[in-house]
């Protein structure tokens, strides 16, 4: 793949706190609804909505990984964008998530409560989806070799909170 | 007449004020620095957010769903957003003068998300509807709240309870213009008759069109609560900044007038207690001689 084109595409992944990733690359893979997509230059315009799950892009020659609990993508003239409300680096997320949920339990006041229960429990089951998805890839990467996966994203993966 | 004894209370109660102010302007300082980073880090999310929207509705165009149905004359939700604070001039007067004016404006049952104790006290004062309150959030606000306020006003525009959701807030624009602005959030805008692709390419989406835009409508409600959140926490954070500036500057002219009238006071009483004192030796050296 590499070499047969000088051309890139621009991924953006983005979220409230800040972009994750602004850069070109050579092809994406994202698990939308209907399950993995990937990206390469010359795409059709594609809308999806994201599921929980790892993007991979490709970079410099090298693989990236990141971690997307839902959003959406959107894929219109060689320009992917990533929108999510929780995403980050796979090493980070456990922190991203434990960050979130202390922020939020802060903020709960009585009259929510009825309504934080069930959203502690969502964030609790997304987490759990990502600590599968994680160690399924730390496991797919010790076979291949495709990506370079830090020891933070392997304890991810078999550690919980 | 005024002791001497008492301005110098006055002195240092106004003193006392005036190392008030200034570490207010100080916090009120740091804390907009934050808010802004925030803002600048969340303004991508924002604008490709509805880059977006942009263009499903574009490639969407003839889909029918209830977030793009055109504006309806029905009735309005207002997202009303204020501080929970005093102490910041005009900022909360002005945005809740706004929110007021919209409301009387659509001239109809209009049901409101307040955010911040201000607004939430100003829009039950005037006895209007007040759907829910969001307090604590102003100053330094959270994504979290900004997900349950639109998930608040979805709920009421899923149910058919309104028509159409208004966001009233202040727009942050520098640090000397504060603007307060409503815009409305949905339903989503439908594009012109001229905004089609140019090359007539259709779009594919994920599940399908309706299911994607019954996904992402309530994200990019959240995204713009957020931003709308921001946006007003920096006015507030630069409200206060050039409010307590003049108070500490108010306090330095109210210093140097009473230190003068302290000192002219101290000095009359020490000529006074001076004459006394030879007025007394000369009349003590008349007795002597006489």
């Amino acid at each position: 793949m590499e070499g047969q084109t000088d051309k890139k595409l621009r991924l953006r992944v983005l979220t409230p706190r800040g972009s994750l990733c602004d850069q070109d690359v050579d092809y994406v893979i994202f698990r939308s609804a209907e399950g993995d997509a990937g990206i390469q230059i010359g795409h059709e315009p594609f809308t999806a909505t994201l599921n929980e799950g790892m993007l991979v892009y490709r970079a410099n020659s090298e693989a990236h990984t990141l971690v997307v609990l839902g959003g959406a993508a959107s894929v219109l003239d060689d320009e992917v964008t990533v929108i999510s409300e929780i995403a980050d680096h796979p090493n980070r997320i456990k922190q991203t998530i434990k960050e979130l949920a202390r922020a939020r339990a802060a903020l709960a006041e009585e009259e929510r409560k009825g309504s934080m229960d069930i959203q502690v429990m969502e964030m609790g089951l997304r987490r759990a989806l990502v600590r599968i998805d994680v160690s399924a890839y730390s496991i797919i990467k010790g076979r291949a070799g495709i990506m370079e996966f830090g020891e933070d994203a392997r304890e991810a993966g078999n550690g919980g909170d | 007449m005024e002791s001497v004894q008492g301005l110098k209370l006055r002195l240092h109660s106004i003193s006392s004020t005036r190392q008030i102010t200034r570490s207010m302007q100080m916090i009120a300082s740091t804390k907009i620095q934050k808010t802004l980073r925030r803002m600048q880090r969340n303004a991508p999310y924002v604008e490709h957010f509805a880059g977006i929207i942009r263009d499903v509705m574009r490639f969407t165009r003839g889909v029918r769903h209830r977030y793009v149905a055109p504006p309806d004359a029905g009735r309005s939700a207002i997202i009303a957003v204020s501080g929970d604070r005093g102490l910041c001039g005009a900022y909360n007067s002005n945005v809740c003068r706004e929110a007021v004016t919209q409301i009387r404006r659509m001239n109809r049952d209009v049901r409101c998300v307040a955010i911040g104790r201000k607004m939430r006290d100003h829009l039950r004062r005037r006895k209007y509807i007040v759907e829910r309150a969001f307090d604590g959030a102003s100053e330094s606000p959270f994504y979290g709240t900004a997900r349950d306020v639109s998930a608040t006003a979805v709920e009421m525009y899923k149910q058919g309870a309104v028509d159409s959701v208004f966001i009233v807030y202040t727009q942050y624009e520098s640090a000397l213009s504060l603007l307060p602005i409503t815009k409305r959030i949905l339903p989503l805008s439908v594009p012109d008759e001229n905004d089609a692709d140019p090359r007539g390419r259709q779009m594919r989406f994920e599940p399908g069109a309706e299911e994607a835009l019954e996904y992402i409508a309530p994200l990019y409600l959240s995204a713009s609560v957020y931003g709308a959140m921001l946006n007003a926490a920096a006015c507030e954070q630069s409200a206060r900044i050039m409010s307590m500036d003049a108070a500490s500057r108010n306090c330095a002219d109210m210093i140097e007038r009473l230190s003068l009238r302290y000192n002219r006071l101290r000095q009359s009483g020490i000529t006074q207690e001076l004459n006394e004192i030879v007025s007394g030796a000369e009349a003590l050296l008349t007795t002597e001689e006489s």
